[in-house]
């Protein structure tokens, strides 16, 4: 593992520790003693030198009392012969004056020097001996003394560091590098433990047991967490199975409504069979799917705006199958904002609801839009933005004398009346025109968008005569019937549809007063302009 | 000869207490001697007379000499001869030169001008100068 680096062993640094502050301790105390043994050894130096001339000054006595020269130079030779002194010098007040000295170069020390007396009697002064130390002497002394010390002391500092060291690699290293090793070795969760150490109870021992019971809770953990991921794992293979298997499919966007998870189903869910999940991962959920894209993008706004679950029914781009998407902010903190959503088939629903309305709203009979239908996109138009030039017009249509032909040639006959009646109303406007069966033989045509009031007449004459044309109801058999059209213009978007209606039946009852087949437009001023138009196109 | 040697007995005994003359030659110019040149003279570190005439000290045998010494320089005469032990060995100077008795002393005195000598008070006389007296 390690392979790299050279490994560290703790005692050899230890023993670089130990050795390195023994040698500077062993260095000081060993300057210390030079130090203080050069002191002594000057000391030492000036008191032997005093026991010296104590020794020779009788002698140097003599020779100074009889001015022998012969004497006073043994005596100074004598004294030379001493390695601590460099220089002897001998003064007779009779005129001697020798001088010995070793041929070192060396600084000059104070002179030690004795006043003779007269060997005899009167205790006159006769002269003087004096000797310079040797300085080499005394350093020489110092020198040896310290290096001896220094040996001496770096032997004994050795080895006792020497000692310390081994006894703290055979008691403290070694079984630690040995703990350490094992350690290495056991890995996370494993059954294995430490050895416990022989010997008596240390901090080692303790040390050991210490890192065993953790390794014996680490173990426990491990357990206890591999039973919760297994727990987790079977948790999420039932939710991935679900998530996969499911009908619906679901699915998660980014912020700018990506795809960014989905799962197998959502292709199929959103009828794009050809491609894999993956492919569409990325792309534009709102494009990718539905026939009016803005409607997702707006389901998506209103998730964020409401922070709560929303749905829609939105139409896919096909146009044939719808879906229900539901759609859901993800708050998390944590991550960017993110969008989940299902949607699932409702294709079938929608289909079955679209028939419900339609029998809801149309006729049965006529396929027309019954009257609340009618009313609805009425109200839905009025209220709805229209350009001003589209004045919406209404028209009330009843048919002459269909009561006749119910009572005479039957119900059947009647509806087959009516069936047509219808189609040739639907053939008169256009389709963007509202054409509704009001009830019974009544019927309600609303032009939108009529360029002008000749417009409308021309409208209502085609009807007429439309209607005016004879009625095949069996081979051998055929019908007339007219109709009379009651025609309201609206005015300025104030009116209520019913005062409009009221308006149109108003105008419609003029017709019928006044001879039916034709129609009538009340005017803005109030009045009814009536135009009847003969049977059979006159 | 008996008599003669008991009188000298006698005379010596109380001559070991007396005092002691330095003497001179009559004709020597010098009055009187202090103990110092003496003493300087007789441990040779004096070749001559303060007058500047060459010195020739005489010495006796003891006891006289023990007690001129002990006299002359308060030290016992065994101290003067290692002194001059020492001078000797050296070959440079040699003590005085003894003489058996004050007679001899006196008339080698009176025979020589640079002569100096020691002798009992009482064998002294007229014929020699006394340049010193030791009790």
């Amino acid at each position: 593992m390690n392979a790299g680096k050279k490994k560290r062993y703790l005692y050899h640094k230890l023993a670089k520790a130990v050795f390195g502050v023994a040698l500077l301790f062993s260095a000081c105390t060993s300057l210390l003693l030079f130090i203080t043994e050069f002191k002594r050894s000057s000391e030492k130096t000036v008191l032997m030198i005093n026991q010296l001339l104590d020794t020779v000054e009788n002698t140097a006595a003599v020779a100074a009392y009889s001015n022998n020269r012969s004497i006073g130079e043994d005596v100074l030779a004598g004294l030379l012969r001493n390695d601590i002194i460099h220089e002897a010098k001998l003064e007779g007040s009779a005129g001697l004056a020798l001088t010995q000295a070793r041929g070192t170069n060396v600084p000059r020390q104070a002179e030690i020097s004795r006043t003779l007396y007269s060997p005899f009697g009167d205790g006159e002064v006769i002269g003087r001996l004096s000797a310079t130390p040797e300085a080499q002497y005394n350093l020489l002394e110092a020198r040896h003394s310290a290096l001896f010390s220094a040996l001496n002391s770096s032997a004994l500092i050795g080895l006792t560091a020497l000692i310390v060291l081994l006894m703290v690699r055979s008691l403290l290293s070694r079984p630690l590098m040995k703990v350490s090793d094992t350690l290495h070795a056991i890995k996370a969760g494993e059954q294995e433990r430490l050895e416990p150490l022989p010997g008596n109870h240390d901090e080692l021992s303790q040390l050991v047991e210490d890192i065993n019971g953790l390794l014996e809770t680490l173990q426990e953990k491990f357990k206890s967490e591999h039973a919760l991921r297994k727990e987790i794992e079977t948790i999420e293979q039932q939710l991935r199975t679900i998530f996969e298997t499911t009908s619906a499919g679901i699915f998660v966007l980014d912020e700018a409504g990506r795809l960014k998870t989905a799962n197998p189903t959502l292709s199929k869910v959103i009828a794009l069979e050809q491609s894999s999940t993956e492919a569409l991962l990325g792309r534009d959920f709102a494009d990718l799917a539905f026939a009016d894209p803005d409607r997702l993008r707006e389901l998506i706004r209103l998730a964020e705006e409401r922070k709560q679950t929303v749905a829609r029914d939105l139409r896919l781009k096909n146009l044939d199958n719808w879906v229900h998407c539901l759609l859901s902010l993800q708050s998390s903190a944590l991550t960017e904002k993110n969008f989940e959503g299902v949607v699932y088939d409702i294709t079938e629903r929608v289909a079955a609801e679209t028939s419900v309305r339609h029998e809801a709203d149309h006729d049965s009979l006529t396929g027309l839009l019954r009257r609340q239908a009618a009313d609805r996109k009425l109200i839905s138009l009025m209220r709805g933005q229209r350009n001003r030039d589209d004045t919406l017009v209404l028209c009330l249509l009843d048919l002459d004398r269909f009561k006749e032909i119910n009572d005479t040639h039957g119900h059947d006959a009647g509806d087959r009346v009516l069936i047509e009646a219808a189609e040739r109303f639907q053939n008169c406007v256009r389709a963007s025109d509202i054409v509704a069966r009001l009830g019974g033989d009544e019927f309600l045509i609303a032009l939108v968008n009529c360029a002008s009031l000749e417009h409308i007449r021309q409208i209502a004459r085609d009807i007429v005569t439309a209607i005016g044309r004879p009625i095949q109801l069996k081979p051998q058999l055929s019908v007339e019937v007219g109709v009379s059209i009651g025609i309201c213009l609206e005015q300025d978007g104030e009116q209520s549809l019913e005062t409009m209606y009221k308006a149109a039946d108003q105008a419609m009852y003029e017709v019928k007063r006044q001879g039916r087949n034709g129609f009538a437009i009340l005017r803005e001023d109030g009045t009814i302009a009536v135009e009847t138009i003969a049977a059979n196109g006159q | 000869m008996k008599t003669f040697l008991i009188s000298l007995l006698l005379a010596c005994i109380p001559a070991v207490r007396a005092e002691i003359l330095v003497i001179g030659h009559v004709k020597n110019d010098i009055d009187s001697l202090t103990a110092k040149q003496v003493q300087d003279i007789y441990l040779g570190r004096s070749r001559v007379l303060p007058n500047g005439k060459f010195a020739l000290p005489i010495d006796q045998p003891s006891p006289l000499r023990a007690e001129f010494y002990e006299k002359l320089t308060g030290r016992p005469v065994e101290q003067i001869n290692a002194y001059w032990a020492r001078i000797m060995f050296t070959g440079q100077a040699s003590p005085p030169q003894q003489l058996p008795s004050d007679e001899v002393v006196m008339r080698t005195v009176r025979e020589n001008e640079g002569a100096i000598g020691y002798v009992n008070k009482a064998s002294a006389d007229k014929t020699v100068r006394v340049l010193l007296q030791l009790d």
